[in-house]
């Protein structure tokens, strides 16, 4: 997968010690010339041994440097799963135990022991060419500015205060001479100012401390801009694709409910002639055009059943389909929760009768309304307690609890049924899914009950859960959202 | 001898005439139209005694149609002649809730003013004890 170009903290980081690196090989020839031009042009007497073993420490350092900036580089790319080399370790390691930005330990580390070793150079260099005679003390200027871009506030005063201190240290090992002192000559003399090379010296240091500012402030700035540039553009890239998103989901909507529109569409085109069907087989079956031999009687009320059966189908799958098309708000009307009970009670009550199954309500004075989709509120019921009957063995109960909590209106409806296997109960809302235990005991079964009683709570905000002991009952929980206010008038 | 007439409005042809059977086996008078303007019609031509009325002839609404034209003609017959609706169970409740308000607009929390259901696929024996309450019930008054 594509990585965003956006550099992460880290990454930035490493790209900027690599920008550090090459600065110092800048300075590096910077020492060089000016070396050169001081002792060769100027004739000024500095202790070039000395000052060209400083150079070359300072060379054969940015070497190192470049061989663990490079380590480090390929361990931060992205897929990279390779720890930095070994020899970034162990000088990481030796020279600094410090973890100072979390975000890039290892590279910060990095940052701070190169900006300390810097500064120490610079400390060395000064002492032998002048010490704080030497206008070039003001470079300790640029370390700091690239500290200050490159650490943490924190360590960027820890190095300031690391600059001053070495440079104080010479200074006055100087005075107290403690440390010899290698003049720079004619710089320190009074009337300097008339002195040509005091002046050229001066406005060279000047001229590179002007031309260097430019140089480091509008790398920084340049580099502030391009990421800004990525910014915008990461994020315009990510609002077109969050777009892409809602078009795709939009379209899966969409399939959806094409989808259940048509299977509605093939049911309710089966449901009619399939009922003409079954009635015209009863009303064979009840005699009425005559009596029939035993074996057509027979085969017409085999074909009589599975009519019924498919009748009973048809019936499912509009009501599941009715139930996840979903409806418009406006077309959820108050429902009083009474009369729903009592509807499904009546409905229910001949079955539960003919099964010698004892059916029973238990719910508050007053249950108030719901607003909803009445009909398919009270097929979730019915479902339960049509459920509750079929696989009850005689004798048995089927218990109807309706009671609100604070937020929700929770229908329970709980049977001392053949019960549902473990391994089944996770798949109990599935369509067309049936347990092992309820074919056994009802081998006609359509295994969309439970899928309807889901899509009708889903579809009021609600939802559905079992809990069921094999052999022993189970108990099935619809909770319903309430609205804030429970009132007697229709909610507009 | 004619317990009554029943008129059956539903444009399926065959579940019409299975009912005919039904219904004549029990001694009633058998009308039958297939759609709502022959069922108008035939409401005033026979004047039967009670009409069995399919909810989605063919489309959803028109048996709701049927029910709203017949109780606002005029006469004191037509606002009273039951009516049994032939429907699916998961339908009664809808019903109530989508009654003309008279200018082909429905409202909620009325009833449709219909006697009686019968559920699809009908069970002959229901039906007719379902057409003999509703029929005794109204003589009575």
């Amino acid at each position: 997968m594509e990585r965003p170009s956006i550099l992460p903290a880290a990454a930035e980081l490493a790209e900027h010690i690599g920008w550090l690196i090459r600065l110092r090989w800048i300075a590096v020839i910077g020492v060089v010339c000016t070396l050169e031009a001081a002792h060769r042009v100027l004739g000024i007497l500095l202790p070039l041994g000395s000052l060209y073993g400083v150079t070359a420490v300072l060379a054969v350092y940015n070497l190192v440097l470049t061989v663990v900036a490079k380590q480090l580089q390929r361990a931060q790319r992205p897929g990279s799963d390779r720890p930095p080399g070994a020899v970034s370790h162990a000088v990481l390691r030796v020279l600094w135990g410090m973890q100072l930005d979390r975000e890039a330990p290892e590279a910060a580390a990095l940052a701070n022991i190169q900006i300390s070793i810097d500064l120490f150079l610079l400390a060395v260099l000064l002492h032998f060419s002048g010490g704080i005679e030497n206008p070039f003390i003001i470079f300790f200027i640029f370390h700091i500015i690239i500290a200050s871009i490159l650490l943490s506030p924190r360590a960027t005063y820890v190095q300031a205060t690391l600059g001053f201190v070495l440079i104080s240290a010479v200074s006055f090992a100087e005075c107290f001479g403690v440390l010899e002192h290698y003049p720079l000559g004619a710089m320190w003399t009074p009337d300097g100012y008339r002195n040509p090379i005091v002046v050229g010296v001066e406005l060279f240091v000047l001229g590179t401390t002007l031309y260097l500012s430019v140089y480091m402030g509008t790398t920084i700035a340049s580099q502030l801009r391009r990421r800004e540039r990525q910014i915008a553009l990461l994020s315009r890239d990510l609002a077109e694709k969050a777009g892409n998103l809602e078009v795709a989901y939009r379209k899966v909507r969409q399939t959806e409910r094409t989808k259940s529109q048509y299977m509605r569409k093939v049911a309710h085109e089966l449901r009619g002639p399939l009922g003409t069907i079954k009635t015209a087989l009863r009303v064979v079956l009840d005699g009425l055009v005559g009596e029939l031999p035993e074996r057509s009687r027979d085969l017409i009320s085999r074909a009589e059943r599975r009519a019924g059966e498919l009748a009973e189908l048809t019936r499912d799958l509009l009501a599941l389909s009715r139930a996840r098309e979903g409806r418009a708000a406006t077309e959820m009307v108050p429902v009083k929760l009474d009369e729903l009970v009592r509807a499904v009670y009546e409905e229910m009550s001949p079955a539960a009768d003919q099964a010698g199954v004892e059916l029973s309500v238990k719910s508050a004075a007053d249950l108030g309304e719901l607003r909803g989709d009445p009909a398919g509120l009270q097929q979730l019921l019915s479902n339960l307690v049509s459920n509750g009957i079929r696989y009850t063995p005689r004798g048995g109960t089927v218990e109807v609890r309706v009671r609100h909590t604070a937020h929700y209106l929770r229908f329970e409806v709980e049977d001392t049924g053949v019960g549902i296997p473990g391994e089944d109960i996770p798949r109990v809302f599935d369509d067309f899914f049936r347990s092992t235990s309820a074919r056994e005991r009802v081998p006609e079964g359509t295994g969309l009950g439970l899928s309807i009683v889901k899509a009708v709570a889903q579809q009021h905000g609600g939802s559905v859960s079992v809990e069921s002991e094999l052999g022993r009952g189970t108990r099935f929980a619809v909770d319903l959202p309430l609205p804030i206010t429970v009132s007697a008038e229709p909610q507009t | 001898m004619s317990s009554g007439k029943v008129l059956t409005v539903d444009d399926d042809r065959d579940l019409v005439e299975t009912l005919r059977i039904v219904l004549e086996s029990r001694g009633y008078e058998v009308a039958a139209a297939h759609d709502s303007e022959t069922g108008l019609q035939k409401v005033r031509s026979e004047r039967p005694d009670l009409i069995l009325l399919d909810v989605m002839m063919p489309s959803a609404t028109e048996g709701f149609h049927f029910v709203w034209k017949l109780r606002n003609l005029e006469g004191e017959y037509f606002r009273a002649v039951p009516v049994i609706m032939l429907t699916a169970i998961h339908q009664r409740t809808e019903l109530r809730f989508y009654p003309d308000s008279g200018d082909g607009t429905y409202k909620a929390g009325e009833y449709l003013p219909v006697q009686d259901f019968v559920d699809k696929p009908v069970d002959p024996k229901n039906l007719v004890m379902r057409v003999e309450k509703v029929l005794s019930a109204s003589r009575r008054t």
